[in-house]
This record gives C-alpha cells, sequence and structure tokens, in this order.
C-alpha cells in the first residue's frame, strides 16, 4: 500500500470512528485498529491462529512448495541406475516386482523390459551427488540441496496420489497442507491471504489440476489456498469495476460502514463489525496484491537469473519470481503447481522440454532467496506425487521409451531452512524399485514439515463430526536425520 | 451444592498433590482430590447424567482406546458399554468402575494420577480432562455410574407438551417446548419480528428469494390476524419453493454436473436435479421422495411411462458420486470406492451417523463395527457398472430421457410397431400358411438350388492367413515389416499388423493350414476406408449397427492360461464404454460375447458355462440376428451351439455411436485381433476369419466346420432329428419365406430410425441391480484388493433390525429404504426433523447435524425434536405421515420462529449462540440467496424452473488454467440464461464457481449436510467487484431511476428535482425515494432517515466526480450484457449505480435477520 492510502485509510477510519462514535464496541474498536489477525485463522475478531504459537522454535518461517504435477521419473533427473544400462531391455526380475500391483496401463504387457536413462549423470559439489544433464542448473546448486531418494506413496493414478500429498488423504474434502498452516500458524501479513497459489503449464495436454487440491476442507475458508493469476486480475474479484477508481471505492466503503454502524445500533450483532474488517481487509488486499505481483521493477540480472520464461507472465519461471516476492511479503505458504510430467511415451524427448521449463528457474529461485537471507527462515520444496518404472511402458528402444507410474520410491529436494544442506537420504535398489534404506512415506515428509515450521504434526488436530482430524491422519513420523 | 466425600474413599495419597481445602484435608480418611479437581466439584449438577455429562467426555477422550473398535480396545478395557465397565478386567484384575465405590474404581486413580505411565489419558494421545471433568466422572461414579442407552438410538415417542401458564406467547407445540426450556434456563424470549423483517426472513427460507416490494406493501396492509399464515401458504405454493429445499439436499446428495476425479468430464445429472425440485414443489410425500432414490428402480415399474421413468431418475441420487474416467486406474478399487461414498451418504443423510469411520476399522465412537459398514454397503454393491466410465456416453446403468414430446410420441409409435412386428414374427413362425411353405420348400429344394443361398452370400471378410506380402517400411537401417494378409472378400481392404513391427507377426500351423500368433507387442487390424465418422459397410465392413444381423467365425488355439481379454473385437474400448463388439476370454477360462452401447449394462453379455479348452484348436463362431436381445446371440463351437447365460440383456442404443454420432479420441475403432482400444492381447493363435454380414443359422455355421454341406444333407436326410428339423425351419425363416424376411427387415429398419432418434436424446445414471448379485467382503484396511469375511446385506446391529421377508431371497435396497422409515427407526425423522430446523434457524436442535453419534452435541431440546420427529413420521391432526410442507410450516409460524433477532446485549450474551431459541433467526445467507437476491431484486432474475445447467460471468481462464482436455473451455452463456437462479450454475468439481465457493458452498465431492458460515475478505470482494452484482445495481438503478425521476430524463426540460444541479442531500425527496426503492428491493424496508442522509452524501459525492470523469462513468455502465438505459444521463446513472452496490453490500443484504 502507498504511503497516500495508508493515510487515507487513516483519515478515513478517523472519520468514521468520529461519526460513529460508542456505536461500535471496544473489542470491535481495537481490532479494526489492529487489523492483522484478519487472514490468519478465525472468523471471529480477537482470535489468534488455532496455535497461539508454535509448539517449539520454527527453523522454517515460510516455505515454497514448487509441485512438479505428473510426476517426474526419477530414473533420468536423480536417481542413477548404471545396472538399468547393464541389464537394458532384460525384463524387471519377478524376485524385485513381487507382484506389486500395476496401473492398467502396463498390467497387459507381456514383459517388462528394463530401460537405462537416455541422460548421462555426472556427480557434483561436495557429496559428489549423481544428477542428471537434464538439470544444469540444480546440479550447480548441489551444495545447497537435501534429497530424499525413498519418497513413497499408497496410491498409483495421479488424483489419488496428488490428493494424498496434498492433504494427507487420497479422498477429496480433507484440508491442504497450506491450509493447514493458514490454520494452524496464522498469517504474518495483514494485507495478504497464508496460502497462495501459483498456477503453470508445461507440456500441453498432459494431466489436470483441480480446485480441491488447496480447498480449506473442512477448515474455516479463510484458510483456503487463494489462487494468484498472472494477468490484470490476480485474485477472482480484486480489481474493482472498470469506471470505479480507488478514491471512489474508499469514499463507498466508507459510506458502506457509516451504514452498518448504523445498522449495528439497530441490531446490536457483533458480525458487522467482523464483516467491516472484512471490507477493509478486501481494500487493503487490493493495493498490496497488485504491487506484490507487479515484476515490472525487477532488474534485468534478475530475470535473466530466472531464464527467458521469467519474462512470460504465467510460466512456472515466472512464478517462481513471484514466489520470492510473495515470501517477501511474509506469506506462509506459497504452493506452485507446474503441469506436464506424465511421461508414459515419449519420455527422452518429453522430460527434455519439461525439465528445461523448470530447472533454471528453480536453482534461481534457491540462489535468490540465498542472497537476499530468505532461504535462513524458508524452506524450498520441489518435486512430484509418485514417481516412474525402471521398466518401458510400451516398446523399448535406445531411444524411445516409456516409464509407467511408481508409487515404491521417487525423489524430491528441499532446500533451506532446517534441513541439511549437500545431502542424500535415502537408498533405492539397482533398480530404482524398492527401497532399500531409510523410507520417507507421504505422511512422514507432512511430518517433517510440519515440525521444522515448529508444529507437532499430532497435535495441530481440527474436530470435525466428533473426530480430531490432522493432516497425517494417524500416521507420520518426523525423519530426523534430516535435520540440520 | 457440596460434594461429598465419603468415608468409603480410603484410599490414600501415592500423591503429592495439594490440596485446597485444609479443613476438607483434615479428615483424611478420605480419597484425596487434586485442587483444581476438589473447586470444580464445588459447581457441579445436583444429578449428573450420563447421557448430558459423561459419555461426551468418555467418547470424546476415551473410547478411542476403549471404545468400541474390538481390535483397539486397550488393556481389554471397554467403557461404552456397563457390564464391561464396571467388570475386572481379566489383565489387570482392576476394576474400571465401581458404582458408588470411587476409590474403588480404577478410573478414577488413573484420571488423578501424575504418573506420565498411569495417567489417563494416556500423554500420547495429546488429550486431556479438565478439572472440572474429572470431577464430573468422580460424582457419576460416586452416584451410582448409570449408563443409559444413547438418545439417538432409541426411536421417537410422541413427548408430553409442556402446558405453559403463560401462554401468551407461544402461537402452537413448538413455542410450547421452547418456552419451557427457555423458563428452566431462566431465559426470556423475545418479541416478534417487526412485519417486514418476518417477511423477509420467511421469503428467503422459504424461496430463497426476497419479497417482490409489492409483496411487502400486500402484507403490510394485510390487516388480518392470520395475514402471516396467509403469507406462509402462498409461499409454500410457490414454484420458487422446490428451488429454495432443492438445495439443500442436493449438497447432501453431492449433485453436481461433472464426473470429478482427475478428467472430471460433464455429465447429464440435471433432470434429477430438476426432478428433486419438482418432488419439494408437489410435497412429494419424504417416504416415496426416499424410496425412490433409494430403491425406484425395484419398485414395481408403473404403467405411466413419465412416472417410471422419474422412478428410475430418483435413483441418480446414488451415482451422483464422482467417477474415475483416468486411463489405468484398476476399475475394481473404484467401484469399491463408489460402495463406499454411497454408504458413506446414507450413513450421513439418513442416519446422521458418521459410518465411513467404520470403512477401516471398527467406530472409535459409535456402535457400527466394520462388518457393519460393509453389509450395509452390500445394499449399494449390486449395481450394473463398472470403475472406469467413459469420457463417451453417460455411465450405464442409465435411463433415457426424451428431450421433446414430438421425440417421446416417435419412440412410442416406433416401439408399438416393434411390438406388433413381433407378434406378426411370433405368429407367422407357428402359422399353419409358414409351415406348409416350409414343407414344400423341403420338398422342391434339393431340385431348386437356387432357393437356397449362397455359402458366400454376405461374406464380408475372409482371410485364410495363409495369402499374405510383406512391406517394408521406414528408413534404411531402421527398416520394419508390414504383413498384409490377403482379404479374399474384399481385396482392397486387407488385414495389417500394427504395432511393434521389428519382428514380423510369427506363423502357425492349424488344422486349416497357416495361421499366426499373437505374442503381445503386435496385433492385427482391418482398417475401414475414409473417414470413420462416415463409415459405410462397404468400406468399413466390420461394423455392425444392433439392427444388423451378423456372424464372425474365427479359429483360436489358446496356450497362456492367463490371457484375459478379446479374442477378436471391433470395440471402441473403455473411453466409449466398450461400444462396439468383442469376444473375449474371461480369466476362468470360460467365453463371453458382448454387444454393447455403454458396457456393462446398456449391452448384451452372454457367457458360455463351460470353459474353452486350452492348447486346442477351436473353430469359434458367433451369430447375431440384429434384434438387439440376448437370445438373438448364438455362440458355437466346432459348428455346434454351446450353452450360455445372459448376463446382461438390455442393449437400449447405438452400437457404433454416441450421442449425436460422436466418438472419443481415435483408439482402435477397427475390426482387430490382438489389441482393444490400446492394450495388447497374447498368448493364443488363429486362423480363417470370416465375417458375414447376415446372421448364419445353425447348418451353414456346422457347414463352415464340417466343410461339408450340411443343409443338403439335412433336407435329403429322411430320419432327421427335431433338432435339424428346427435347424432347417430357422434356415427357411431366416433365407427363404419371404413373409418373415419382409416382416424382418420391418423390424430392423423400426430398430435403426429408434437408434437413430435416441442419439439426439439425453441418458441419466441411473441404478440397476446385476442379475446375479456380487458378493461382499468386509474389506481389511479398507484397502479394495484385501478382502475379509463375506457379508450379506444388513443393516448396523445397534439400530432396528431388518424384518425377515421369508422369502429367503438376498436383502435389497428396497429393504433399505423401508428399514429407514420404519416406526422403530430411531433415526431418520429426527435426522431430517433436524437438518429443516437447521435451514431455517442456521443450526438444528442438535447441532452437529451431521453426527448424531456419540461424539455429536446433545439435542438442545430433545423434546421438541422427537415431537417434531414423530409428528413428520405419523402425521396427525389431519396431516398425512411424512408431510413436509406441513411440517415446515408448523416450524415457520411458530412465535418462536418468528421472534426478532435484534436484542440487547445483555440477552444476547445470555443465549450466545442462540442455543436455546431465545431470539429470532439470522445468519449469513448463502452464496446462491446473496446473488438470487441482486438478481431478483433488480429485475433481472430470469424465473424459468429446470433445465440443462448454464454458464454465468465468471472470471476468464478459471477452467482452462487446470483442464487439459474434457470441457477444457468454459463458454459464458448470453440473453436471460446469465441470470437464471444460481442453482443452475454449472458445477464442475474441479473448478466450482469461485463466487460460491468464496461464500462456503458444499463443494460437491462426498456429502455435505452443513456449510459453513464464514466471513472472509474474498466474500467483501465478490460483492463489491463481481460484474453479475455490478450489473445488477446498473440494472436495478435504470429501472428504478425512470420511474421516480422521469424528470431525470434529458428530454425533459423542466424538472421539479433535478439531481444532476441539485445535488443536496437532503431535503431531496426524489433521492430519498429512490434510496428506498433500491432499500425495498434490496433488503425489503425503507431506509431509514439516518441511512438516506449517509446514501444521499454518496449519490452527491459520485454524481460530482463522475460528472468530471464522463468517462469513467460511461465505462461503469459497460459492465455486463444487459442493456444500458441511455436515456438517463450517464453520470446519474453511475452514481445511483454506486449507490445501489453500497446497498448490496449492506448488511441486510447479505445477512438474513
Amino acid at each position: 500500500m502507498d504511503i497516500q492510502d495508508q493515510i487515507h485509510d487513516q483519515f478515513s477510519r478517523r472519520n468514521f470512528l468520529g461519526q460513529t462514535g460508542a456505536g461500535i464496541g471496544t473489542l470491535a474498536l481495537a481490532s479494526l485498529l489492529n487489523p492483522g489477525k484478519l487472514f490468519g485463522g478465525t472468523p471471529s475478531p480477537g482470535d489468534g491462529p488455532a496455535l497461539g504459537k508454535p509448539h517449539f522454535p520454527p527453523k522454517v518461517k515460510r516455505v515454497i512448495y514448487l509441485f512438479q504435477s505428473g510426476a517426474p521419473s526419477q530414473l533420468e533427473l536423480f536417481d542413477y541406475k548404471p545396472k538399468l544400462e547393464a541389464m537394458f531391455g532384460q525384463d524387471l526380475p519377478e524376485s524385485v516386482r513381487k507382484g506389486q500391483r500395476l496401473t492398467g496401463m502396463t498390467a497387459g504387457q507381456s514383459s517388462f523390459p528394463l530401460a537405462a536413462s537416455a541422460y548421462k549423470f555426472a556427480q557434483h559439489g561436495h557429496s559428489q551427488m549423481w544428477l542428471s544433464e537434464l538439470l544444469p542448473h540444480t546440479a550447480r546448486m548441489t551444495d545447497d540441496l537435501c534429497f530424499i531418494r525413498t519418497m513413497n506413496t499408497d496410491a498409483i493414478n495421479h488424483d489419488p496420489a496428488i490428493t494424498f500429498i496434498q492433504t494427507g488423504s487420497q479422498q477429496a474434502g480433507r484440508p491442504s497442507f497450506g491450509s493447514w498452516v493458514s490454520y494452524g500458524l496464522g498469517s504474518d501479513n495483514q494485507n495478504m491471504p497464508a496460502f497462495v497459489v501459483l498456477l503453470s503449464k508445461g507440456r500441453g495436454g498432459d494431466q489436470p489440476l483441480y480446485a480441491k487440491l488447496w480447498s480449506n476442507g473442512f477448515l474455516p475458508s479463510v484458510h483456503q489456498g487463494v489462487v494468484f493469476r498472472s494477468g490484470p486480475d490476480p485474485v477472482y474479484y480484486l480489481n474493482n469495476p472498470p469506471g470505479i477508481d480507488r478514491s471512489s471505492r474508499r469514499r463507498m466503503l466508507d459510506k458502506l460502514a457509516q451504514l452498518n454502524a448504523e445498522q449495528m445500533k439497530h441490531v446490536l450483532d457483533p458480525e458487522i463489525n467482523n464483516r467491516m474488517q472484512q471490507y477493509e481487509m478486501a481494500y487493503r488486499m487490493q493495493a498490496s496484491v497488485p504491487e506484490t505481483l507487479d515484476l515490472s521493477k525487477e532488474p534485468a540480472y534478475i530475470f535473466d537469473a530466472y531464464g527467458p520464461d521469467s519474462r512470460k507472465p504465467g510460466t512456472f519461471a515466472a512464478n517462481c519470481l513471484l514466489a520470492r516476492k510473495l515470501i517477501e511479503k511474509d506469506v506462509k505458504f506459497v504452493q506452485l503447481y507446474h503441469q506436464g510430467w506424465d511421461q508414459h511415451g515419449n519420455l527422452p524427448k518429453d522430460i527434455k522440454t519439461q525439465a528445461t521449463s523448470v530447472d533454471q528457474a528453480s536453482a534461481a529461485l534457491v540462489q535468490d532467496l540465498k542472497q537476499r537471507g530468505l532461504l535462513d527462515d524458508t524452506l524450498v520444496i520441489w518435486g512430484g506425487e509418485f514417481g516412474r518404472g525402471p521398466y518401458s511402458q510400451g516398446k523399448l528402444t535406445r531411444d524411445n521409451y516409456g516409464r509407467d507410474h511408481h508409487p515404491r520410491c521417487y525423489t524430491i529436494w528441499m532446500a533451506g531452512a532446517g534441513v541439511k544442506k549437500s545431502f542424500v537420504f535415502g537408498e533405492t535398489d539397482d533398480f530404482g524399485y524398492n527401497i532399500v534404506k531409510d523410507p520417507v512415506h507421504i505422511h512422514d515428509f507432512q511430518a517433517t514439515i510440519m515440525h521444522l515450521m515448529g508444529v507437532d504434526h499430532e497435535k495441530l488436530t481440527f474436530k470435525h463430526q466428533g473426530r480430531r482430524y490432522r493432516l497425517t491422519d494417524v500416521h507420520g513420523k518426523v525423519i530426523k536425520p534430516l535435520l540440520a | 451444592m457440596r460434594f461429598e466425600i465419603s468415608s468409603r474413599y480410603t484410599f490414600l495419597s501415592l500423591v503429592t498433590l495439594i490440596v485446597g481445602s485444609v479443613g476438607w484435608l483434615a479428615g483424611c480418611h478420605r480419597a484425596e482430590l487434586p485442587a483444581d479437581v476438589l473447586l470444580a466439584s464445588k459447581t457441579l449438577p445436583d444429578k449428573v447424567d450420563y447421557n448430558l455429562h459423561i459419555k461426551p467426555i468418555l467418547s470424546d477422550r476415551c473410547f478411542a482406546c476403549h471404545g468400541p473398535d474390538a481390535n483397539k480396545q486397550q488393556a481389554g478395557l471397554r467403557l461404552d458399554i456397563a457390564e464391561n465397565a464396571y467388570a475386572a478386567l481379566k489383565e489387570s484384575g482392576h476394576t474400571p468402575i465401581k458404582p458408588g465405590n470411587v476409590a474403588g474404581s480404577e478410573l478414577f486413580h488413573r484420571i488423578v494420577s501424575t504418573d506420565p505411565d498411569e495417567v489417563m489419558p494416556t500423554p500420547k494421545s495429546n488429550l486431556t480432562l479438565s478439572a472440572e471433568e474429572k470431577a464430573l466422572l468422580i460424582k457419576w461414579i460416586e452416584q451410582g455410574a448409570e449408563y443409559k442407552p444413547h438418545w439417538s438410538l432409541v426411536a421417537p415417542a410422541k413427548p408430553t407438551v409442556p402446558q405453559p401458564y403463560d401462554s401468551g406467547w407461544a402461537r402452537n407445540d413448538v413455542d410450547r417446548f421452547v418456552w419451557a426450556k427457555a423458563k428452566e434456563k431462566n431465559l426470556t424470549l423475545a418479541p416478534e419480528a417487526d412485519k417486514t423483517t418476518l417477511l423477509r426472513r420467511v421469503s428467503l427460507d422459504l424461496t430463497g428469494l426476497p419479497p417482490t416490494p409489492a409483496e411487502v406493501d400486500a402484507f403490510l396492509a394485510d390487516k388480518a390476524p392470520n395475514a402471516y399464515e396467509k403469507a406462509v401458504d402462498r409461499l409454500l405454493q410457490s414454484p420458487h419453493y422446490g428451488e429454495r429445499m432443492a438445495v439443500d439436499w442436493l449438497d447432501a446428495a453431492r449433485y453436481a454436473d461433472t464426473h470429478g476425479y482427475q478428467d472430471d468430464g460433464p455429465r447429464t445429472m440435471w433432470p434429477y436435479r430438476d426432478w428433486v425440485i419438482r418432488a419439494f414443489n408437489k410435497n412429494l410425500s419424504l417416504k416415496t421422495f426416499i424410496t425412490w432414490q433409494l430403491a425406484g428402480d425395484l419398485l414395481p415399474q408403473s404403467t405411466d411411462e413419465a412416472i417410471a421413468r422419474n422412478m428410475l431418475v430418483a435413483t441418480a441420487f446414488n451415482r451422483n458420486h464422482q467417477q474415475s474416467q483416468e486411463g489405468g486406474i484398476v476399475p475394481a478399487e473404484y467401484e469399491a470406492a463408489y460402495i463406499g461414498d454411497r454408504t458413506d451418504t446414507f450413513g450421513k443423510a439418513m442416519l446422521g451417523l458418521t459410518v465411513e469411520c467404520a470403512r477401516c476399522h471398527d467406530h472409535k465412537y459409535d456402535p457400527i463395527s466394520q462388518k457393519d459398514y460393509y453389509a450395509l454397503g452390500a445394499f449399494f454393491a449390486n449395481n450394473n457398472e463398472f470403475g472406469q466410465i467413459p469420457y463417451n456416453g453417460e455411465p450405464s446403468p442409465h435411463v433415457t430421457l426424451p428431450t421433446s414430446a414430438s421425440a417421446e410420441a416417435q419412440l412410442k409409435f416406433i416401439r408399438e410397431k416393434i411390438r406388433v412386428a413381433d407378434r406378426d414374427e411370433a405368429t407367422l413362425a407357428v402359422s399353419g400358411p409358414v409351415k406348409q411353405r416350409f414343407q414344400s420348400w423341403l420338398k422342391t429344394a434339393p431340385k431348386n438350388p437356387n432357393t437356397m443361398i449362397s455359402a458366400r452370400e454376405g461374406l464380408v471378410m475372409n482371410i485364410p492367413f495363409d495369402q499374405f506380402t510383406d512391406k517394408k517400411e521406414g528408413d534404411k537401417g531402421k527398416q520394419k515389416t508390414r504383413r498384409i494378409f490377403a482379404n479374399l472378400a474384399n481385396d482392397t481392404l486387407p488385414m495389417e499388423t500394427h504395432g511393434d513391427l521389428d519382428h514380423p507377426i510369427p506363423f502357425v500351423k492349424s488344422p486349416v493350414g497357416q495361421g499366426v500368433t499373437l505374442v503381445g507387442e503386435s496385433f492385427m487390424e482391418l482398417k475401414g476406408a475414409g473417414e470413420w465418422q462416415k463409415l459405410s459397410t462397404t468400406k468399413y465392413p466390420a461394423w455392425f449397427e444392433r439392427n444388423q444381423p451378423f456372424t464372425v467365425s474365427l479359429w483360436v488355439n489358446v496356450t497362456d492360461p492367463k490371457l484375459t481379454g478379446p479374442l477378436f473385437n471391433r470395440n471402441l474400448g473403455p473411453f466409449n464404454g466398450f461400444r462396439g463388439y468383442e469376444y473375449d476370454r474371461l480369466a476362468d477360462g470360460r467365453l463371453a460375447f458382448r454387444l454393447s452401447y455403454v458396457w456393462p449394462d446398456d449391452a448384451i453379455d452372454i457367457e458360455t458355462t463351460q470353459k474353452l479348452p486350452l492348447n486346442k484348436w477351436v473353430l469359434l463362431t458367433v451369430t447375431y440376428d440384429g434384434t438387439s436381445r440376448a437370445n438373438g446371440v448364438t455362440l458355437y463351437a466346432d459348428g455346434q451351439p454351446i450353452p450360455t447365460r445372459t448376463i446382461t440383456d438390455n442393449l437400449t442404443q447405438s452400437a457404433l455411436w454416441g450421442k449425436k454420432r460422436s466418438a472419443w479420441g481415435a483408439g482402435t475403432p477397427n475390426f482387430a485381433i490382438g489389441q482393444r482400444h490400446d492394450y495388447n492381447y497374447r498368448g493364443y493363435s488363429v486362423d480363417d476369419l470370416r465375417v458375414y454380414a447376415r446372421k448364419l443359422t445353425r447348418l451353414d455355421v456346422q457347414g463352415m466346420f464340417t466343410q461339408q454341406d450340411e443343409l443338403t444333407a439335412a433336407i435329403r436326410n429322411p430320419k432327421r432329428s427335431p433338432a435339424e428339423e428346427a435347424a432347417l425351419y430357422d434356415y427357411f425363416l431366416t433365407n427363404v419365406d419371404k413373409p418373415t424376411q419382409e416382416n424382418r427387415l420391418t423390424r430392423r429398419a423400426l430398430l435403426g430410425r429408434e437408434t437413430d432418434l435416441l442419439s439426439d436424446q439425453i441418458d441419466v445414471m441411473t441404478m440397476h441391480e446385476r442379475k446375479t448379485p456380487r458378493p461382499t467382503f468386509i474389506l481389511k484396511r479398507g484397502a479394495y484388493d484385501v478382502p475379509g469375511d463375506r457379508v450379506q446385506p444388513g443393516v448396523l446391529h445397534s439400530l432396528n433390525q431388518l424384518p425377515d421377508k421369508g422369502n429367503g431371497k438376498p436383502k435389497n435396497r428396497l429393504d433399505l429404504a423401508n428399514w429407514l422409515l420404519a416406526p422403530d427407526n430411531p433415526l431418520f425423522a429426527r435426522v431430517m426433523v433436524n437438518r429443516f430446523w437447521q435451514q431455517y434457524f442456521g443450526q438444528g436442535l442438535a447441532k452437529n447435524s451431521d453426527d448424531f453419534g456419540n461424539q455429536g452435541a446433545l439435542p438442545s431440546h430433545p423434546e421438541l425434536l422427537d415431537y417434531l420427529a414423530v409428528r413428520l413420521r405419523d402425521g396427525g391432526d389431519g396431516v398425512a405421515p411424512w408431510n413436509v410442507k406441513a411440517l415446515q410450516r408448523l416450524i415457520v409460524t411458530s412465535a418462536t420462529y418468528r421472534q426478532s433477532s435484534s436484542v440487547s446485549v445483555a440477552a444476547r450474551e445470555a443465549d450466545f449462540d442462540n442455543t436455546y431459541l431465545t431470539r429470532g433467526p439470522s445468519y449469513r445467507m448463502s452464496a446462491e440467496q446473496i446473488r438470487d437476491n441482486v438478481l431478483a431484486a433488480s429485475g433481472l432474475l430470469t424465473q424459468r424452473i429446470g433445465g440443462p445447467s448454464v454458464y454465468p460471468y465468471q472470471p476468464t481462464g478459471i477452467w482452462e488454467a487446470l483442464a487439459t482436455r474434457n470441457a477444457v473451455n468454459y463458454t459464458q452463456s448470453h440473453g436471460d440464461t446469465l441470470y437464471r437462479r444460481s442453482i443452475y450454475t454449472i458445477w464442475k468439481r474441479s473448478s466450482p464457481p469461485p463466487m460460491m465457493l468464496n461464500f462456503d458452498a458444499a463443494e460437491r465431492h462426498s456429502c455435505i449436510v452443513k456449510r459453513q458460515k464464514t466471513s472472509t475478505p474474498l466474500q467483501a470482494l465478490v460483492t463489491l467487484n463481481d460484474p453479475q452484482f455490478v450489473e445488477a445495481a446498473r440494472v436495478l438503478a435504470q429501472n428504478v431511476v425512470p420511474v421516480i425521476l422521469p424528470e431525470s430524463r434529458p428530454d425533459n426540460r423542466q424538472p421539479s428535482v433535478n439531481p444532476r444541479t441539485d445535488p443536496s442531500p437532503t431535503g431531496t425527496t426524489a433521492v430519498t425515494t429512490v434510496i428506498n426503492q433500491f432499500f425495498k428491493a434490496l433488503v425489503s424496508r425503507p431506509a431509514r432517515p439516518d441511512e438516506i442522509k449517509i446514501l444521499s452524501a454518496l449519490y452527491a459525492e459520485e454524481l460530482a466526480d463522475f460528472q468530471q470523469n464522463p468517462k469513467r462513468a460511461q465505462t461503469l455502465l459497460a459492465v455486463g450484457e444487459y442493456p444500458v438505459n441511455r436515456q438517463l444521463p450517464p453520470a446519474n446513472l453511475a452514481a445511483w449505480t454506486v449507490v445501489a452496490s453500497t446497498v448490496m453490500n449492506f448488511d441486510e443484504a447479505i445477512i438474513k435477520r
């Protein structure tokens, strides 16, 4: 909000109070002057976030979750398996697969020929970790990264799997990760929601997304993820109608406040004051959101760092840059979704395009945060809903193959506050099929992030229909070795 | 009162605890209580009640480990049943609860212990007991630890109506209960709301729309003592009543216009929505309303076709759940999910119980075992459905609805004609003249071969696999071989190999020469010529519509016992509901032939009763007579018919096309061997494929196997068997007898017309039972692939039991409906009454309308709830049972409902959330009400009821940002469909309308019976900025201003008051009048003087500003598609638009008061 608006706000508030006198209770008055908690969690004024304060000192104050929708193949990106090269074209031994269920797409396949990565791997950084040539920018910052190679999930299809990692349940209806954070910890910014969602598409024609992924579920709807979009209308209905400018809106809201204050005298319902605060908050958002989303003042070297896509609104790269700006505004949970990783066939070609669309910007984001000191209390997460299997879906040739869904292991990385740097956790077998050491289940992952934010995942609950729900259902344990 | 500690508590402290009362401690031969508990004990009620005080504590803090879940009972302790709680534990020998003996009760020691290993609840649970709760438990034990049955599990009996000595306030029995409770709590009740508020309240509650200003005026003018009751009756008769009532029911029924899950394609569900609206409007008995939805397909079919269809449409209730189209899913997993959703919805919507908790384990809090859950689920498990639903075609089972009266008449006409043709055929087949013609043909046929048809007649494909050429394809060095097999019936359409061409399809020796083997990566296909959408039978020789007879014959040798899938098919695969035909090997080795529109229910599906032998060449033949009936299909092995059983005989529509000659994607729509859609099949060999565009008869098929002229042999055989005689007769009727052939051709033509006509009608998903019930198992941990014990359909063991039908038949959904509606069912009537109450008061008499179990709050007025439940269930006073409108009339005409909602701060604090109904109901209006209110007030509202869902204004790109296929683009509609009521707005589950979500509309993923009522900044943005609201403000302004201010027209030169020149905010009657009209339209009352003052000032300010900035005025007025009234000066209209918008955002436009 610019200075003029602030002055105007002050003025109009004083003006309004002067006119309404004792019409408003002192409680409402106090929260009107200190409206910071509006997005913080509860519909009634005066209440703070559900937890009041975190269970223990948080290492992470904010999260940027770069969700890679469709499931990137860890075997082409992160998890180096020379054995697949050695056994190219041979069947995945039954002793490895052990009759695990398959999706309907490969269940009918007569053989499971092992497919080696079409891309080369090399070692990087102090830890000499193996990374694919598809991620040159990511490779250069391995010393900042914490890899988990042993993520595993319960679902084998996209919808239940994404729903699972976002809400802790395969069925729709539970609150999203970010909603839990908003509910538990509230907002640190009086002008912005605690949970913001940014969307981008990579390769066209891939798997869709769904609004339930950032739904508040049974939590109060103030905790829903708010989609920020590129273009002139960044939040649904944010802009005043054409012809209504900010001062006109201010006049109208002042009169509305007077009307409601009069009304308060008649109906004596504190809900009126609450609603008036929401209008003021909406008014402030109208200024703060476009200001935050305005990339025009970013210097050229920043765009260069994030890559050419960052100049195109709505791309993953532009969203990464936006994510940094949102973090600067103390938005607690920024969730990006990037579509396009579902490579059942034609994988070598498609994954290259897709990886290129995210590699530079992901790395630039981490480095940008680092340079600004924000990485000290921000966590960046990069990963999808499950992995991909070691055998080819469809015909295997040297330069073309596909990979089906694989829930039993996959890789994600994290960077920033609270997690080890230059660290690789977990081991998979020579085929990248099974985990041999240190599994990290989705619920463990969720518990660990919660822990980093100062929340005991077993204690952040919401009672709904007689049951106390939590993000991790009745499971999950903090993976201590990941913690710095 | 005092908490007396008796000397029986001789137990002494391991405890180091401190106590508040020294005097009390001095006694010393007493149980020691922690200080806080002691303090709390001083303020307890005289009599501690199990249901009221104790069970909420036990359930919430103890039952998770010591409750109904048999697998989780720690230390063998169960606290929800008295006998168990009173008995000594096997493990420790301790007695949890000794009635009357606190010190002897282990529970007491555990709850006051400070030892983390001892104290209960255990610290691991993250649960604790407050001092007051501990004191209550202790006092309850002291008073005898009496258990009582859970209130909601005992059928309601009509309670005695309290008779208040002050009867001045009460208007009906509802009020007598409310009055008595308020008296008991020493609370005062509010006076009646003013008439305008009351009319607005009841109009919004009964129709979802505000009263028109004229209705308000009429009501104010009506001085009759029953003026209000007359208004209520008018509203109950309004066609908008059904729309209002439907909103809540559609939340419970999780109605939506798309399938959900990730692909989220559109579905045709709106006829169900419209049926719900009509049912409420007609005041259909709640019994019928529920029975049809649960079991309309199992009731005797009505002879009235429209009613019969409605009974089926109602069953869509159980199809509203999400369904998945995603390629690659495991269908069985999703079938389990669908059954689960129906079970959960039945539990929540009808029983008010969270049965879903028992999906993975026994319920933690309520007496619902996992077995109960799956027994209940078994009622919903027999639907003839498939877990992966199509992109093209409404998933089956479904019912077809005519979209016009003329289509309905034509269909009726055609079907009647088909009935006549069938009757004629039956008559002909046994009539004397035909038999005579048959006999004479038998005599002459051997001499006249031209009375017999050629064996090659109708042969459209003939692939012996012995003749082939190999075609090289691709670049040098990477050459691949496509093997092309000659089609002796049509040399322009050969059969080719596809898939992996690196390895030519291998040959194998067969009984009739050289065959080929399917190895998995490649397959054989006969492609048609040209665009298949414009198919002709010559270019697409193996494409058959349901009215076309055909025959397919193929030598087959299955070598892989695991082969499951089609041996051959002309089938569009799962994305098109398996439309077409296929001949499958089933997992158990038997065979199945399917001819489908949308499999499995809209299909002919027959299975052999015997297995196909492995490693043996068999000539498989299937013939079909084009009647669209299962008995028109005959399966042969080696020339002889094989026994079959019919699984489904319900092919009602095209076997080629979706609606309007559509299909989804390409896939492999051609005749193929070794592939269906994009899945390959292997482990068998084939040879000598023949396809005929006619039905071969038994003798033809036999001859194909024996390579003999079986027909002539049979004719010449003087001692032929009855079977041979019948076969000859079939041949005669099929190929020779002109009258029979003509009749059959007529029938085929009729069936073709019917098929074409149906292509333009709509299908709606329904329930339809499988012929053979699907066995239901307990699913361990809820996982679809880990079945446990088998269960039979049954109801929860803790409720009234299902009567035995006595006929040995398994129980079905109709039995379930009857059980639900039986007088001894304790839940249904209460649950429904409570939700109706919630609709008016914002909360139910039992606040947790979604949980009538142990964890739900007790009803605030249990007797009133029971009274209303019994009234609904039994009727009385001249009212029929299950009469919904009568019940609602009773509620809204009560003095309780008619109270003012504006009460003093003290009164509000005394009954903070209006639990005791001491004031009138007020709540934030629903998303639908808020939008509909401004549409109605502005005059924009389109009053039309029902029809397909509509596409009003929506921010651009919402669907597009998420969807990648299948209804990707949101195409906004125009004209009056922009202004339909919100119940008709398209509901896409993956991208619901953001306006509605911002105002807490249910997401429609699962059954919701109570919406949130939150207040957020995003809501303010909607009502301030959504074009729908801005346009409505402008239209309201332009509708009001000319009437009031004719002088403001530019062509009127002599204004008495001109707001352009007289911006004075006060004293301007015209301005006052406009503001009053805005108020009356939007909040139903005229403005108060202070409101007029504020808004007059706003008008003046805005007018001045718009006059300075005419462009701003023009752009504001351009919002929305409704034409602008150009007669009005733009600055004035714009200023009025801002004022109207301000009133739209005012308290009473958002909050029902």
